[in-house]
């Protein structure tokens, strides 16, 4: 046996052993060959077909889109994006997409925007997943030009909406209560909150007991309307908010969306005056009249009343001889006809005054008989839309406190001094709420679509489309391509 | 690439430029995010999104150019310091963290399955490099004191017929004379007596090695009785442990049992046969240390076969995620 030199050691490992894989490098290779080809598959199959094409898109798009979910060129063109003003290589104007109003027909926001209103994308982000909000626009998508409106608009009015970049912030004060504040009402309506919520519907705190009305001086249908659970007939009238400001789609009602429960129903005569304000033709003929009538309409209507009841008064052979006139007997038919004109006119000349008077507590006459209008307006803040029902936590009081009876002051304002006053909040009440948070203050939303809407304008129902924009049942499941379709 | 106390200096420079980076981005994004009072965290195609989207892709795209670097012809134009590659390749893996994550807006949703693999290939060669970055922290200090036998791994089974011809010659030798030669053996003794090599561990200053010994196997002529035991041990158990047989060669499989059974052994022989015994002992302890080795050798490799084939996934999907986003930007040809 030979002894073993250093060089035979130094060959204990073969020099060419790096020459060959081992297991665990030949599965590493296998396992990234296998992975590369899987992966280019499933490229290859998603540019190739629409099923997988949607592997492309950057996030699930709403539920309001859902049918095009797979089908990308339903909104995307190769080349042109959506979205503008953030990342865009588009070179002109004219490659804007309006795929959107091949079904969303949308009035213009304002003239000088109707290029930024096509570009529907920038402000409605798709891709935010099944739940988003299409609705939940940022406020950079309005204060990218109302931050500074004199950029876009040559004649603008600087004192109202030139600047604004925030609420509350530098948001103006509410330009319609602005010019109620400083002009007055412009409703010609004689009406007192203050006395209408005073326990028994009294003028004063100090009024006498006989003043104050109780629910039994109420006809027992009306009872019902302004009744609270656990009063007697006996109780005096307390009225509340809702007793004449309901909701425009009545609490329970199954189909009404939260907007339409937020929106008040205009107060009505009939339903809530009618019950203390009967409108009697005068104190001794207890004949309710109508409401809502002209000047002449309501003369007319006196006249009918009166002559109708002298009829059913005077002796049946006067009254028939009146009726029918015996040839013969014309001299003494005149005289005693126009006693009785003359007598019915004195009644309805006395019905007149009664009814005037009757009247008057609420309306101003222009001539005659004739009221001025109410010219209430039906939405104080024409701009912006408030949802009493998303307010429905909150005391009334807190924000429309002047409509209350207050104990301190010993009698209420004179009818037309305090049906005078504007009673909706101004915009420092919102900003108690919807402001960044700070304190005791804020904290709730306080973006700008919260109150506004873009695209209706000053036309709410604008958004309805014409008769020949609209499409068949197929182009719209096609996302409004097929443009022979149109009906 | 070690990170380390020692290694530190090297890496602080690298450390302190990305976490700066990392910073510098998340103002941006949010300075960005304030500024445009967006009701949504900017997303990939928001500017300041689209800019980190270019810098992550651009950085993965970097991260996975280690591999080619490898090859032998594109070694040979030596871009760069191996080192200065791994520590580009580790500190702006981690970068690519941020602004991948800004990039998609710090949205819950990732989009549709393209991008969401996108994602969930992205986190896990993260999360497999980090798995693996540690593993070169622990295992090679580790190997170094546990493992002084350590050897090139696919070259173990061939170490393991040598140790077996090794034993076969010391034991073959001193018992029977199977040479014939008789006497003169036993003047030879010195310069014929059977020879091994084992492994142990030197330090020089700072520098920690290991190195290979040669030692000689002094042994006596053994009696026939002892030879036949030696050799039936071997035969039985040792050889079959030697050569990689877990079965047969439970019982020196593990250290506790090896000194039972070598005990046993030792005690049914005479004193005459210790050398042949230790030799015995010394290689399985070596064989041991090869097994151990081959278990830390896959997991200090095996994290490989995860980051790499995902990293390639990742760069296909990241391919097809940068074109669709051209397509529908106005970049891509008709």
């Amino acid at each position: 046996m030979s002894k073993t030199t250093s060089k035979q050691r130094a060959y204990r490992v073969a020099l060419d052993h790096y020459k060959s894989w081992d297991t665990l490098t030949t599965v590493k290779w296998m396992l990234t060959g296998l992975a590369t080809v899987i992966c280019l598959g499933a490229v290859a199959w998603a540019l190739a077909t629409n099923r997988g094409s949607h592997g492309f898109s950057h996030g699930p798009i709403s539920q309001s889109h859902a049918r095009w979910e797979s089908d990308c060129s339903a909104c995307h063109d190769p080349q042109t994006p959506l979205k503008q003003g953030t990342v865009t290589f588009v070179s002109s104007a004219t490659d804007k997409l309006h795929r959107c109003q091949a079904c969303h027909v949308v009035s213009n926001h304002y003239r000088t925007a109707a290029d930024a209103d096509q570009a529907c994308a920038e402000c409605h982000r798709e891709h935010q997943g099944a739940n988003a909000d299409l609705l939940d626009v940022s406020d950079r998508s309005c204060t990218n030009c109302h931050a500074d409106l004199t950029g876009m608009v040559a004649s603008i009015n600087s004192d109202t909406f030139a600047q604004v970049t925030a609420f509350p912030g530098d948001h103006p004060p509410f330009r319609s209560l602005k010019s109620a504040n400083e002009a007055g009402d412009p409703g010609n309506l004689k009406f007192t909150h203050s006395r209408h919520m005073r326990l028994g519907l009294t003028s004063s705190t100090d009024s006498r007991e006989s003043d104050r009305k109780t629910y039994a001086d109420f006809s027992p249908e009306m009872r019902g309307r302004y009744q609270q659970a656990g009063e007697n007939d006996d109780d005096l009238v307390q009225l509340q908010c809702i007793s004449c400001h309901v909701p425009a789609v009545r609490k329970g009602s199954t189909n009404a969306t939260a907007s339409e429960l937020g929106d008040f129903a205009a107060v009505s005569f009939e339903q809530h005056c009618r019950a203390c304000h009967p409108l009697y033709a005068s104190a001794d003929v207890r004949e309710v009249l109508p409401h809502g009538l002209s000047g002449n309409e309501m003369e007319n209507a006196l006249k009918r009343l009166y002559r109708s009841q002298w009829f059913e008064d005077a002796d049946e052979q006067t009254s028939g001889e009146l009726r029918q006139p015996v040839p013969g007997r014309s001299r003494l038919l005149s005289q005693r006809k126009q006693s009785a004109l003359r007598q019915i006119d004195e009644q309805i000349l006395s019905a007149r005054e009664y009814v005037k008077a009757e009247c008057s507590e609420c309306h101003d006459f222009s001539e005659g008989l004739q009221v001025r209008p109410t010219n209430v307006p039906n939405v104080w803040l024409p701009k912006s839309h408030f949802d009493h029902y998303a307010h429905r936590a909150v005391s009334c009081q807190e924000c429309h406190a002047a409509a209350y009876a207050s104990t301190s002051t010993p009698s209420v304002l004179a009818g037309k001094q305090e049906s005078n006053r504007v009673m909706i909040p101004d915009i420092a009440s919102c900003a108690k709420c919807h402001a960044p948070h700070e304190g005791d203050t804020g904290g709730i939303a306080h973006n700008c679509t919260l109150c506004h809407r873009y695209h209706h304008g000053d036309s709410p129902a604008s958004v309805l489309p014409d008769a020949g924009a609209t499409i068949s049942i197929d182009a719209f499941l096609k996302g409004g391509r097929d443009a022979t379709s149109r009906e | 690439m070690l990170l380390n106390r020692r290694t530190w200096p090297v890496h602080r420079a690298w450390a302190l430029g990305v976490s700066a980076l990392a910073v510098l981005a998340i103002a941006g994004y949010l300075t960005y995010a304030v500024s445009t009072n967006a009701a949504y965290w900017p997303g990939g195609s928001s500017p300041v999104g689209l800019l980190f989207g270019i810098a992550g892709g651009a950085i993965i795209v970097f991260e996975i150019l280690l591999w080619p670097r490898r090859w032998p012809r594109v070694r040979a134009w030596r871009i760069g310091r191996t080192q200065v590659w791994l520590r580009a390749h580790i500190w702006l893996g981690l970068l690519s963290v941020p602004l991948v994550i800004l990039h998609h807006g710090l949205a819950w949703e990732w989009g549709g399955w393209l991008t969401v693999l996108l994602m969930v290939f992205f986190w896990c060669v993260i999360a497999s490099g980090v798995f693996g970055l540690y593993l070169q922290q622990v295992l090679p200090s580790h190997m170094l004191h546990s493992l002084p036998a350590e050897s090139i791994v696919s070259q173990i089974p061939n170490l393991s017929r040598q140790m077996v011809a090794e034993v076969e010659r010391s034991l073959w030798d001193v018992g029977d004379d199977v040479t014939g030669r008789g006497d003169e053996a036993a003047e030879d003794e010195e310069e014929l007596a059977p020879q091994f090599a084992t492994y142990t561990v030197r330090s020089v200053g700072h520098i920690e090695g290991k190195v290979l010994e040669t030692n000689v196997v002094k042994s006596k002529q053994l009696a026939q009785r002892d030879a036949t035991r030696l050799r039936d041990a071997f035969t039985s158990t040792i050889r079959p442990f030697l050569l990689g047989d877990r079965k047969q060669g439970a019982p020196v499989r593990t250290a506790t049992s090896a000194a039972t059974y070598f005990a046993t052994l030792r005690s049914n022989l005479s004193e005459d046969a210790t050398p042949q015994v230790q030799l015995l002992v010394d290689h399985c302890n070596t064989r041991r240390q090869f097994n151990k080795q081959i278990r830390v050798h896959r997991l200090l490799h095996g994290w490989m076969c995860i980051h790499l084939p995902l990293s390639l996934a990742l760069l296909v999907f990241l391919l097809a995620h940068i074109v669709a986003a051209l397509r529908y930007s106005g970049l891509w040809p008709v």
